[in-house]
């Protein structure tokens, strides 16, 4: 396998979305990356695939009402590496909760652009 | 002057010019009031478009009730292609998640390019086939400042 091509993890319901950044982080990075919609899909994902980068939205519609933080939390103890939440929100509250779980970094949609997010994310593969 | 091409490579000609591009023009109509719009698309080997948008757009909420719509690409120095055609939305999951991933593939097609949709928020996507009833090509090669023969062809969808 390719030495750069770092596995990544991404889960965001929004099907539109999940596509293009996968075909985007695939082409201009030359990373794998697999996408998840759910956070029960992204679970047995990560244990399947353990990437080196799980990134997650904190906000999907789950039928049992979670988030995306609990996921964090259920995957710490599985091997989880590297975290990045990718969300629609952005309040302190959130952010600061993120940190306490230890994911590395938060980024708001809102406030990133595609390209500034690939410079983020090639600090944090160390590429 | 009438120029006559292969159905089958005018045909070719148009789907690599399309296949080229990514972005269209459409117009919609509703009483008699057309808007208009512009969308990534996807074209598959029998000239039909596909696009996604919002279901709560003014565009999505109008062909569901005129499907009438027209459509153009255009290159500078290359061509243009108007397309008159009927939409419909595809409703079957698995189909539209399939002509999600071709449009994601076409989004490949510029640089940096970002879709404007998912700036515009929601996730309750509508997706839309146009079938053809009229095509035509408009060749923007020539250079000269006229032109005697005519630069319109129309394409033969039978």
């Amino acid at each position: 396998m390719d030495k750069n091509m770092a596995v990544i993890l991404f889960n965001d319901s929004d099907p539109v979305f999940n596509r293009v950044v996968k075909l985007k982080f695939q082409r201009e990075l030359n990373w794998d990356v697999k996408v998840t919609s759910s956070y029960d899909e992204a679970y047995n994902e990560f244990l399947a695939t353990r990437p080196e980068l799980f990134m997650t939205e904190i906000v999907l519609n789950d039928p049992e009402g979670r988030t995306g933080f609990d996921l964090i939390k259920a995957l710490k103890d599985k091997g989880l590496k590297k975290t990045v939440v990718l969300s629609t929100l952005g309040q302190e509250s959130d952010k600061k909760l993120a940190k306490e779980l230890g994911v590395d970094h938060y980024f708001v949609k809102s406030e990133i652009s595609l390209l500034q997010l690939l410079e983020e994310l090639k600090l944090i593969l160390g590429n | 002057m009438f120029i006559a091409m292969d159905t089958g490579a005018q045909k070719q000609e148009v789907l690599d010019f399309l296949r080229s591009q990514f972005i269209m023009s459409v117009a919609v109509a509703e009483d008699n009031k057309p808007s208009s719009s512009i969308l990534l698309y996807y074209v598959d080997d029998d000239l039909n478009f596909f696009f996604a948008t919002h279901r709560s757009s003014h565009k999505a909420q109008k062909l569901l009730k005129n499907p009438q719509i027209s459509l153009s690409v255009w290159e500078h120095k290359n061509m243009m292609i108007q397309v008159d055609g009927v939409a419909s939305e595809i409703t079957a999951d698995h189909d539209k998640l399939a002509i999600i991933d071709r449009l994601a593939e076409s989004a490949m097609k510029g640089q940096d390019f970002w879709p404007p949709l998912l700036r515009i928020g929601g996730q309750d996507y509508i997706v839309f086939k146009i079938k053809p009833t009229w095509i035509r090509k408009l060749d923007l090669k020539r250079d000269t400042m006229t032109q005697e023969e005519t630069p319109f062809t129309d394409i033969n969808l039978g």
